[in-house]
C-alpha cells in the first residue's frame, strides 16, 4: 500500500484524539497494527491514546519499543513528544530527540526540536551545546543567540555555583562579540547584549552602545532597552546627564512618564547622593539652587498642564520631601502649601488619596496644619466630583487619626457618618447608571466597613461584623460590580462562620485563570477547617481541585512559549517567561490548597492505602519545592488609621495568615505519618514511580537527611499556626514518635509489596509490573524476619491526655464553646477531629490482625484501643454540643439579636426588612455549617470509632 | 503620577485590581504570553510608585501590503486610576511603535456603535471610522441600543507612513461588512474594556493556526508533570468515593 493511503488510514487516529476519543483511537491503532505490526507511528499513537486513556502500563511497554527503534520521523517525534510528555518523562524526550538528531545530524528541523526539548526541561548547559553545533552547521546567527542566551539562562540557574556564572556570562560576552553582525540590528539582541554587559559590570561598553545614534533611536521607543539605559546611566554616575535627558523629554515631548519626573529629581541632588558625611557649605548652596531651578521647571510644566496632568505638582511634593530629607528646604511651610495646592486641584479624582499618602505622615503643628486644610474642606456634595472629594477627605483625615482617637467612640462616630454619607450619596449621585457599573459611592460603604472592622477589634464584638456584613450585601445590590465590596465581604463572612455565604460571593466574581492562584486564598485558606467533606458535601474540595487547573495549564502551555520566544527571537521575553513558570509551578498557594484537599481527602475517603501511599507521593515531591508567595493581598485596599494594621491582616481566619512555614510544618507533619502508615519505602517508591524526579535541593546538606529533616522542629514555623494547631503537631509529633518502631517491624519486605504490586498489575493488565521480577522463591512474604519483635512500651503522655488533659482537646473546646462566634469552638472541634483522622491513619496497619499476631503486637493494639475510644467519646460530646449550638444559631431570638445589633446602619436608613433578611441568611448557613461540621464527626466516629 | 514600562508575563499575578473589572476578560495565559512572545514591545503597562498596577495595553502588528497596521487588542485602566488620561497615554505608545517599529500604515480598533463616549473619545485622538461590521458583538444579545449594541466600529487612524491618509475614508459609517463566520477556530472573540470613559470594545483576534499544532490538552490527572505515577496503583487518580460506612 502506498504512503498515501497509509496516511489516510491514519489521519482519524489523529482526528480520534484530537476530540478526545481514546477509545476509538486505539480500536483504529489496533486494526491497522494488524496489518503494520511494526508502524513506528501507529505505536507510538496507540501510547498516546493508552496514557490518556490512563492505561499507563500497557502504554510503557509501547512507549519503550518504540524508544528502543530509535524514530527519527517527525510525525513518530511528535506523536512520542507527547506520550513523554503525559508520562513526566521530560528527560527521555530530551534523549530521544539527541537520538533522533544524531542520526541525522544535518536534518536542522530535528536539531531545533532537540534543542526545544532540553529548554523544555530547562537544561540549559545540553541547550547550549546543541545551538553550538547548530550554528556551526547551518549558520544561522539566530543560532549563537540561542548559544549566547541558553548560556545566560545557564548561568542564572539555581544550581550553578557563584564562581561557574562568572564564567558563563563572559563566555556569553564572547560569543556574542564574535557575531558577523552587530546586536542592534534587533532591539530584542541589543537587549540580550546588554543584559550581559550590565551582568559583567561592563558599564562603558553599554554606555557606549546605548549612546549611539542607533543605541539612542532603540531606547526611544523600547521600554525594555530604555530600563536598561536608565541602569547604566546611573552606574555610570550620570545623574546630571540623565535628568537634562528626562526635562528635555518632559518639554519637548510631552513625555509624563513618572521616571522622568525622578530622574529629573535625582539630578537636582546629585551633588550631595554621594555619601559625604559632612557637606559643605557650597555644595548645599549648589544644591538649593538647584531645588530652586527644578521647582521652576515644574511649575511651568504645571501651568503648561494645568488639570490635565498631575505629574508635576507630585513632582514639586516628591522635590520638597527630599529637600526636607537633605535639609535643604527653605521653607517649612511649603510642603502643606503644595499638599493643599494638590488635593484643591485633584482632590476629585479617585487616585488622590493614594496620590499623596507618600506625603502625608505628618507631625505636630504641620498635622495640625493639614488637618486644618482637611476641616476647613465642605463634607456636603452634589455632584460626582464634590463625592469624590469627600470620599478622600475622609480616607486622608482617617489615615492621620491618632491612636488615642481610635477609640469605641470615635469609631462609632466615623461608622455613623461614612455610612450615612453613603446613603446620601446614593440619593444624589450616580443614579443614572446601567447596573454594569459601579457607584462612585461605593468607597464610603468600604470606609464604614474599615471603621467596623475597628470596631471588632477593639471590642472583639460580632455585632460589628454582622453590621458590616449587612452593609456590604446592602451595597452590593446597589453596586453589583464593586468587587472590592465583594472580597471585602468573602472575609467578614468567613470570620463569622458563615463559608457558604463567602463562596457564594466569590464565585460570582468568577476568578479563573491565573487568579486562580493569586484570589484562591481568600475562600481556601484553612478551608478543611469549614469544609463539610465528611458528611460527603464536596464543595469546598471541588473548589480545591478547580483551582488547581492552572498549574495543569501551566506546566503545559508556558513551556511552549518559552520555544516560541526563541523561535521568534524575543530574548527579553524569555526569562520572563522562564520566572512566570517557575511561580506558579512552585506556588506557594497550589501547596497549601494541596494540603487543605488532602486534609478534606481523609475527612470524606476511607483512610487506608490507596489514599495514603498517593499523597504520600505526592507531598514528598512538594516538600522541596521553594516557593512562591503570589498570593494577591494588596487587592483590598486599607483604609484604617495608620496606627491600627491593615484590614487584610484584621481580618485573617483565627487571627493567623499561613505562609510557607505553616506549610513546612503541616507537610513533615502529614509525610510523617504517612510514611509510617505507607507499605511503600525508598525502594519499592524508586521502583514503581515513572517520569522525572524532581531536582534536588543544593543548598541542603547532603548529611542532614530527609528523615531528619521531617523531625526538625522550627519555632519560626509555629508561629504561622494557631495555638490549637501547635496542639495538634505536638500530639502527631508524639504519635509518630511512638508507633515508629512497631511500624518498622511490621511493615513487609519491598520485595513482598513489588512482588504483590505486579501481581496486581498482571490482574489489571495483562502486562507484569515492569522492569520487576518477581524472585522465584517468593512466599509472597518476602524475606522472614528475624528478629524479635520491639516490645511495647507505654503510649506517651503528649497522645494519651490530648483528648482530655488538662490543657487540651476538651478543656479548650469547653472553654470556647459558649462564646458569642462560634468560630473559635468550631478550630477547636476542626484539630480534634484531624488528630483523629491522622491517627486513625497513623494506626490502620494495626487493625489486621493478622499482621498483629504475626509481630506479637497484642499489647499495643490494647493501647491504642483505648486512646480510639477515649478519643471518639470526646469527640461525640464535641458533635453534640456542636449540634445543640447549631440548633441555636438560626432562630427568631438570634435573627432579632443580629438585627438589633446592626443598629448603626439601620438609623441611618437602611431598611430593617433587609437586615433582617441577611441576618437569615447568615445565622442559617452558620447553623448549617455548625450542624454539618457535627455530622461529620458523628460519621467519623462510627466510620473509624469501632475496634 | 504613573511609570510607563514593558508588560511582563509576571503581571499577571498582580492585575487583579483591574481585571476584575466586568468588562476587562482574563484570558488563559496562553493569551498573554503568545502577544509577549511575539509583540513585546508594542504591550505596556501604566504603574503607580507604589507598584500597584494601573492599566495596561496589548496590542500587534498585522495585515498584508497597504493594510500592515499595529492593532489595539486590550485596554484597560483600573477603576481607581481612571480619569488620569492613562488610556490616551498608552494609546500615544502604541501609535508610537506602530508607527516608528513596525512602519505601519494605520493603527485601529474596534468600539461598539452604541458606545458614543468612547467613539467620541477615539475620534478626539484622530481617529475615524472605517466600516461598520455586522453582528460583532452578536453573543451578548441586543440590548437598549438595537443593532448599534451588536455592531462594532472598526477606526483607524493612519500614521506617517499614510500621508495621503489612504488607509481611510469619510463615508466608513456607511461601509458594511458581515462579521466572519464564529465557528471559524482560529477566531477568537472577546470584550474589552477602553479605560477612562467606560467604554465597551469587542474584537476579533486572529490566531495563527499554525501556533497549535498540538492536539487538544490532555485531562487534568494525566499530565501534571512532576506527576508521580504508580505503575500498579491507578485507582488512586479515580475520582473520590463515598465512605463505605
Amino acid at each position: 500500500m502506498s504512503a498515501a493511503a497509509l496516511e489516510r488510514q491514519i489521519r482519524p487516529i489523529y482526528d480520534a484524539l484530537d476530540t478526545g476519543s481514546n477509545k476509538s483511537a486505539l480500536v483504529t491503532c489496533n486494526k491497522l497494527l494488524k496489518k503494520y505490526p511494526q508502524n513506528e507511528l501507529i505505536k507510538a499513537l496507540k501510547a498516546l491514546a493508552l496514557v490518556r486513556s490512563q492505561k499507563i502500563e500497557e502504554s510503557l511497554v509501547l512507549c519503550d519499543e518504540v524508544l528502543e527503534a530509535k524514530p527519527t520521523s517527525d510525525a513518530t517525534l511528535t506523536a512520542m513528544m507527547h506520550v513523554l510528555r503525559g508520562l513526566g518523562r521530560h528527560k527521555d524526550m530530551v534523549k530521544m530527540f539527541e537520538e533522533a538528531y544524531k542520526q541525522q545530524p544535518l536534518n536542522e528541523e530535528l536539531a531545533a526540536q532537540t534543542f526545544f526539548a532540553n529548554v523544555r526541561a530547562l537544561q540549559w548547559k545540553s541547550a547550549q551545546l546543541i545551538a553550538t553545533r547548530m550554528n556551526k552547521s547551518f549558520q544561522d546567527d539566530r543560532y549563537l543567540y540561542w548559544t549566547v542566551m541558553s548560556t545566560m539562562l545557564q548561568a542564572e540557574d539555581h544550581g550553578t555555583p557563584a564562581q561557574m556564572r562568572e564564567i558563563l556570562y563572559k563566555l556569553a560576552h564572547r560569543l556574542l562579540v564574535s557575531s558577523p553582525t552587530p546586536s542592534y540590528i534587533s532591539a530584542e539582541r541589543f537587549h540580550l547584549h546588554l543584559s550581559i554587559l550590565l551582568k559583567l559590570d561592563l558599564n562603558d561598553d553599554a554606555h557606549k552602545l546605548l549612546d549611539s545614534p542607533i543605541g539612542k533611536s532603540i531606547c526611544a521607543t523600547n521600554l525594555s532597552c530604555n530600563e536598561f539605559r536608565r541602569e547604566v546611566w546611573k552606574r555610570k554616575g550620570l545623574v546630571r546627564e540623565e535628568g537634562e535627558l528626562a526635562k528635555n523629554l518632559i518639554l519637548e515631548k510631552n513625555d509624563r512618564n513618572w521616571l522622568e519626573f525622578l530622574s529629573v529629581i535625582e539630578a537636582t541632588f546629585s551633588d550631595i547622593t554621594g555619601g559625604e558625611e559632612k557637606l559643605s557649605e557650597e555644595a548645599l548652596d549648589t544644591v538649593r539652587k538647584n531645588v530652586q531651578e527644578t521647582r521652576e521647571f515644574f511649575s511651568k510644566i504645571e501651568d503648561r498642564d494645568g488639570l490635565k496632568d498631575r505629574s508635576s505638582l507630585l513632582a514639586q511634593i516628591e522635590l520638597e520631601k527630599r529637600s526636607r530629607a537633605y535639609g535643604v528646604t527653605d521653607d517649612q511651610a511649603r510642603l502643606c502649601a503644595l499638599l493643599k495646592e494638590y488635593f484643591e486641584k485633584f482632590g476629585a479624582k479617585p487616585s488622590c488619596f493614594e496620590d499623596i499618602l507618600p506625603y502625608i505622615d505628618l507631625e505636630g503643628d504641620e498635622l495640625a496644619q493639614w488637618t486644618g486644610v482637611l476641616d476647613a474642606a465642605r463634607t456636603t456634595f452634589e455632584t460626582e466630583d464634590e463625592l469624590r472629594r469627600v470620599i478622600n477627605i475622609f480616607k486622608l483625615k482617617r489615615y492621620n487619626l491618632p491612636p488615642s482617637e481610635v477609640t469605641h467612640e470615635v469609631e462609632t462616630k466615623l461608622a455613623t457618618l461614612y455610612t450615612e454619607k453613603y446613603l446620601d450619596a446614593l440619593k444624589k449621585v450616580g443614579t443614572e447608571l446601567a447596573s454594569t457599573e459601579t457607584q462612585p459611592a461605593d468607597d464610603l460603604a468600604l470606609l464604614a466597613t474599615n471603621s467596623l472592622v475597628n470596631l471588632w477589634k477593639l471590642t472583639a464584638d460580632d455585632g460589628y461584623l454582622y453590621t458590616a456584613a449587612a452593609l456590604l450585601e446592602y451595597a452590593l445590590t446597589r453596586s453589583k460590580q464593586a468587587f472590592l465590596a465583594r472580597l471585602s465581604l468573602v472575609r467578614i463572612y468567613r470570620l463569622l462562620g458563615a463559608p457558604t455565604l463567602a463562596l457564594e460571593h466569590y464565585r460570582i466574581l468568577r476568578p479563573k485563570q491565573v487568579q486562580l492562584d493569586t484570589l484562591s486564598h481568600y475562600i481556601l485558606s484553612r478551608s478543611s477547617n469549614i469544609s463539610l467533606a465528611a458528611t460527603g458535601d464536596l464543595t469546598f474540595g471541588t473548589e480545591c481541585v478547580e483551582s488547581t487547573q492552572i498549574y495543569v495549564a501551566n506546566s503545559q502551555e508556558t513551556g511552549d512559549f518559552i520555544i516560541r520566544a526563541f523561535t521568534a527571537e524575543k530574548y527579553s521575553q524569555i526569562p520572563e517567561f522562564i520566572n512566570f513558570e517557575e511561580r506558579l509551578e512552585n506556588s506557594l498557594q497550589r501547596d497549601l490548597v494541596k494540603m487543605e484537599h488532602i486534609k478534606m481527602r481523609l475527612q470524606h475517603e476511607n483512610i487506608g492505602p490507596e489514599v495514603i501511599d498517593m499523597e504520600l507521593i505526592e507531598l514528598k515531591f512538594v516538600f522541596d519545592r521553594v516557593h512562591h508567595d503570589n498570593r494577591d493581598t494588596t487587592i483590598l485596599p486599607s483604609y484604617q488609621p495608620k496606627s491600627s494594621s491593615d484590614l487584610m491582616t484584621q481580618t485573617h481566619l483565627y487571627g493567623k495568615y499561613e505562609g510557607p512555614g505553616f506549610l513546612r510544618q503541616m507537610l513533615k507533619v502529614y509525610i510523617r505519618v504517612f510514611q509510617q502508615s505507607s507499605d511503600l519505602d525508598d525502594t519499592v517508591e524508586e521502583k514503581l514511580l515513572i517520569g522525572d524526579r524532581p531536582k534536588l535541593r543544593i543548598d541542603i546538606p547532603p548529611d542532614f537527611t530527609f528523615q531528619d529533616r521531617l523531625v526538625e522542629r522550627s519555632e519560626e514555623d509555629l508561629k504561622e499556626l494557631t495555638a490549637d494547631e501547635v496542639s495538634l503537631v505536638e500530639f502527631a509529633t508524639a504519635l509518630s514518635d511512638w508507633l515508629e518502631v512497631y511500624h518498622n517491624h511490621a511493615r513487609p519486605h519491598p520485595l513482598a509489596v513489588l512482588a504483590e504490586a505486579s501481581k496486581q498489575t498482571q490482574l489489571k493488565t495483562g502486562h507484569p509490573l515492569k522492569g520487576f521480577e518477581t524472585p522465584p522463591s517468593s512466599n509472597g512474604n518476602g524475606p522472614k524476619k528475624d528478629e524479635e519483635p520491639p516490645a511495647c512500651v507505654e503510649p506517651p503522655e503528649a497522645v494519651t491526655r490530648f483528648y482530655d488533659g488538662k490543657f487540651h482537646i476538651k478543656a479548650r473546646f469547653t472553654e470556647v464553646k459558649d462564646a458569642t462566634s462560634p468560630l473559635e469552638a468550631q478550630h477547636v472541634a476542626a484539630i480534634a477531629q484531624e488528630a483523629f483522622l491522622l491517627f486513625v491513619a497513623e494506626t490502620v496497619r494495626f487493625k489486621n490482625q493478622t499482621v498483629v499476631k504475626q509481630n506479637k503486637l497484642g499489647a499495643l493494639v490494647a493501647s491504642i484501643k483505648s486512646i480510639r475510644s477515649n478519643a471518639v467519646a470526646i469527640l461525640k460530646e464535641i458533635s453534640t454540643d456542636l449540634l445543640k449550638r447549631s440548633e441555636a444559631e438560626a432562630t427568631a431570638e438570634s435573627r432579632k439579636a443580629f438585627v438589633e445589633e446592626c443598629s448603626i446602619i439601620i438609623s441611618t436608613g437602611i431598611d430593617h426588612d433587609f437586615v433582617l433578611n441577611v441576618a437569615k441568611k447568615m445565622t442559617d448557613a452558620r447553623r448549617k455549617t455548625l450542624e454539618g461540621f457535627a455530622k461529620g464527626i458523628t460519621r467519623i466516629c462510627s466510620n473509624y470509632g469501632g475496634n | 503620577m504613573s511609570i510607563t514600562r514593558s508588560f511582563k508575563a509576571s503581571d499577571m499575578f498582580k492585575f487583579n485590581n483591574i481585571n476584575l473589572d466586568i468588562w476587562t476578560e482574563t484570558y488563559g495565559i496562553g493569551f498573554y504570553l503568545n502577544y509577549l512572545s511575539r509583540w513585546p514591545d508594542i504591550c505596556c503597562v501604566q504603574e503607580a510608585p507604589s507598584g500597584r498596577m494601573m492599566g495596561y495595553v496589548l496590542g500587534k502588528a498585522e495585515g498584508q501590503g497597504p493594510e500592515w497596521h499595529g492593532h489595539v487588542t486590550a485596554i484597560t485602566v483600573a477603576h481607581e486610576y481612571r480619569r488620569l488620561g492613562l488610556a490616551r497615554k498608552m494609546m500615544n505608545f502604541l501609535e508610537l511603535v506602530s508607527d516608528e517599529i513596525y512602519k505601519g500604515f494605520f493603527v485601529d480598533l474596534y468600539v461598539r456603535c452604541a458606545n458614543k463616549i468612547a467613539i467620541d473619545m477615539y475620534e478626539g485622538m484622530g481617529y475615524s471610522v472605517y466600516r461598520r461590521v455586522r453582528e460583532y458583538y452578536g453573543s451578548l444579545g441586543v440590548g437598549k441600543g438595537g443593532r448599534d449594541e451588536e455592531d462594532a466600529f472598526d477606526m483607524r487612524k493612519p500614521l506617517s507612513r499614510d500621508p495621503n491618509r489612504r488607509s481611510i475614508r469619510s463615508n466608513g459609517r456607511d461601509m458594511i461588512m458581515a462579521t466572519k463566520s464564529r465557528s471559524d477556530p482560529s477566531t477568537v472573540c472577546f470584550t474589552l474594556h477602553a479605560a477612562a470613559m467606560h467604554v465597551q470594545l469587542r474584537l476579533i483576534l486572529q490566531l495563527e493556526h499554525d501556533l497549535s499544532p498540538m492536539p487538544p490538552l490532555p485531562p487534568l490527572h494525566t499530565c501534571r508533570p512532576p506527576f508521580p505515577i504508580l505503575h500498579s496503583l491507578e485507582h488512586h487518580t479515580s475520582p473520590q468515593r463515598p465512605h463505605a460506612g
